[in-house]
């Protein structure tokens, strides 16, 4: 058994001449919760994307559950949420969540079993068989969500997962975060909202510019920045006023 | 093979779900009823008649609805933000090219069939189908030509934009139909570098003439051997194997 799913060390990616990973590593423990933050255009999304082996590395390593992001072996136990969920409009959820686990050669049983399981978790069960383009933001971005847990992760990443939901549907999201990590899975969260990060995880890196600035339990962080919010802190690491 | 077959189905499911296929078979069920309803030529030309109008729009409708689904694919999977998210699954890139491209060419063929159903039932309706050896071969060669311009539009759309890789799998595909066997005299009697680029093309481009048997079965002449029809599905096969991999070999690495 891996205890470190998520491994990257010394990873360097560059688009053209630009570099948007400049020897970036850091790693995920297993069963935590882990924040990864940074502002618009640090590297976050290219990081998640070379995770998922969608994006290659130019040097460095990238060890995801043991394996290569590219090896089918190491995505099949991830589930990812996008930023911007967006899913076939022309299908309903249920044929979404039926389309996604066949993609994980999931039996037909356990599947049936675990979309419907799914589907009542989020919300959506009244609506499963509606097509996609009658839906909310909001309630997309449930179905990305029901999507991202139809192979029963070990590891999810969570790309803003906020992002679209009321209130309401960011606690009842928190608390679904928190039952995954008490149930073991591994969850690396890319987020703007701080508030919601600094109430779920265990850890945070900072990154700008593609460069790791600051990484470490959150309470060993927060402990050093002497009673200021992760709010503050990350404005005044990511500007260059904290060590 | 079962993330082949999913998104194959996929395929399936966007065809069907939208108006195109179903606009395309009522045009056509339209015009073939209306051809076999008019009495100016012999009964004799009648037959022909509608045999020809009814093949040309079958072909046409079909080549119509293959290429832009086949070619939409990639760019669709891009626009809907959806590609991330179905390579972030265990599907590899071959995988995907492969069950986008299957997935053109089975949902195009079904539609061809359905067509071709409605085309047999006119011609059995004004009492003369023709040869059904004919109608099976002429049917076969002509799913073959679907196989070989899904998998060359699917190929070029990973080289070009979705329109342009459409444009182009369009006219690959009338030039070689309409001129591919006069091709290479062309460019024998041409001059300059148009000499040389014809010759390429002649040599480069799949002869979509070879699948197409219309006049066999409009004319009712004799079926062709079935060694010549086995050398034509290996000739579609090769095609679609090497349209498959010049795909691959682009998208393989391809940043998303």
């Amino acid at each position: 058994m891996v205890s470190e799913p998520i491994v990257i060390e010394n990873l360097t990616v560059r688009y053209g001449k630009s570099v948007a990973l400049d020897g970036l590593s850091l790693k995920v423990r297993e069963g935590e919760i882990f924040g990864f933050l940074g502002p618009n255009g640090a590297g976050k999304t290219t990081t998640i994307k070379v995770l998922l082996g969608l994006v290659y590395g130019e040097s460095g390593t990238v060890r995801v559950h043991g394996l290569s992001p590219t090896d089918c072996g190491a995505r099949r136990r991830i589930g990812y949420l996008p930023e911007e969920a967006a899913y076939y409009r022309f299908l309903t959820p249920l044929e979404i969540l039926r389309f996604y686990g066949a993609l994980f050669r999931i039996p037909r049983r356990v599947l049936n079993d675990r979309i419907a399981d799914l589907l009542r978790l989020v919300g959506l069960a009244e609506v499963a068989r509606r097509p996609l383009a009658t839906f909310s933001k909001g309630m997309v971005q449930k179905v990305g969500l029901a999507q991202a847990l139809v192979n029963d992760p070990d590891t999810l990443i969570l790309d803003e997962p906020t992002s679209g939901l009321d209130p309401l549907s960011r606690m009842e999201l928190r608390r679904l975060l928190l039952d995954l990590k008490s149930r073991g899975k591994t969850l690396f969260v890319s987020s703007h909202e701080l508030s919601e990060i600094e109430l779920i995880c265990d850890e945070v890196a900072i990154i700008r510019s593609g460069r790791m600035v600051r990484t470490g339990r959150l309470k060993d962080i927060m402990g050093s920045a002497s009673g200021v919010s992760l709010e503050r802190f990350f404005i005044e690491t990511v500007s260059g006023g904290a060590s | 093979m079962s993330s082949v077959r999913a998104l194959v189905g996929l395929v399936f499911l966007e065809i069907y779900r939208k108006k195109d296929f179903y606009v395309a078979l009522i045009l056509m069920a339209v015009i073939l009823v209306y051809a076999s309803q008019i009495e100016v030529y012999n009964f004799e030309n009648i037959v022909r008649y509608v045999r020809e109008i009814g093949l040309m729009l079958i072909y046409l409708f079909s080549i119509f609805l293959a290429v832009p689904l086949a070619a939409r694919q990639l760019a669709a999977e891009r626009d809907q933000r959806t590609l991330a998210v179905l390579l972030a699954k265990p599907v590899t890139r071959g995988q995907f090219i492969v069950g986008k491209s299957l997935g053109a060419f089975l949902a195009s063929l079904s539609a061809f069939l359905i067509f071709y159903s409605v085309f047999i039932l006119v011609t059995l309706a004004k009492g003369k189908m023709g040869s059904p050896v004919n109608l099976i071969q002429a049917g076969y060669l002509f799913s073959l030509s679907l196989l070989v311009v899904t998998a060359m539009a699917s190929a070029l759309s990973y080289f070009l934009t979705s329109p342009a890789a459409m444009t182009l799998a369009f006219v690959f595909y009338f030039l070689m139909s309409l001129f591919g066997a006069r091709f290479d005299r062309f460019a024998e009697e041409s001059v300059g570098l148009a000499r040389p680029l014809g010759k390429a093309v002649y040599y480069l481009l799949p002869h979509f003439e070879f699948f197409d048997l219309r006049q066999r079965v409009i004319h009712d002449w004799d079926p062709v051997s079935w060694g010549l029809i086995a050398i034509i599905t290996a000739y579609a096969v090769l095609y679609t194997a090497l349209f498959l991999f010049s795909g691959w070999l682009k998208f393989r690495r391809q940043p998303l």
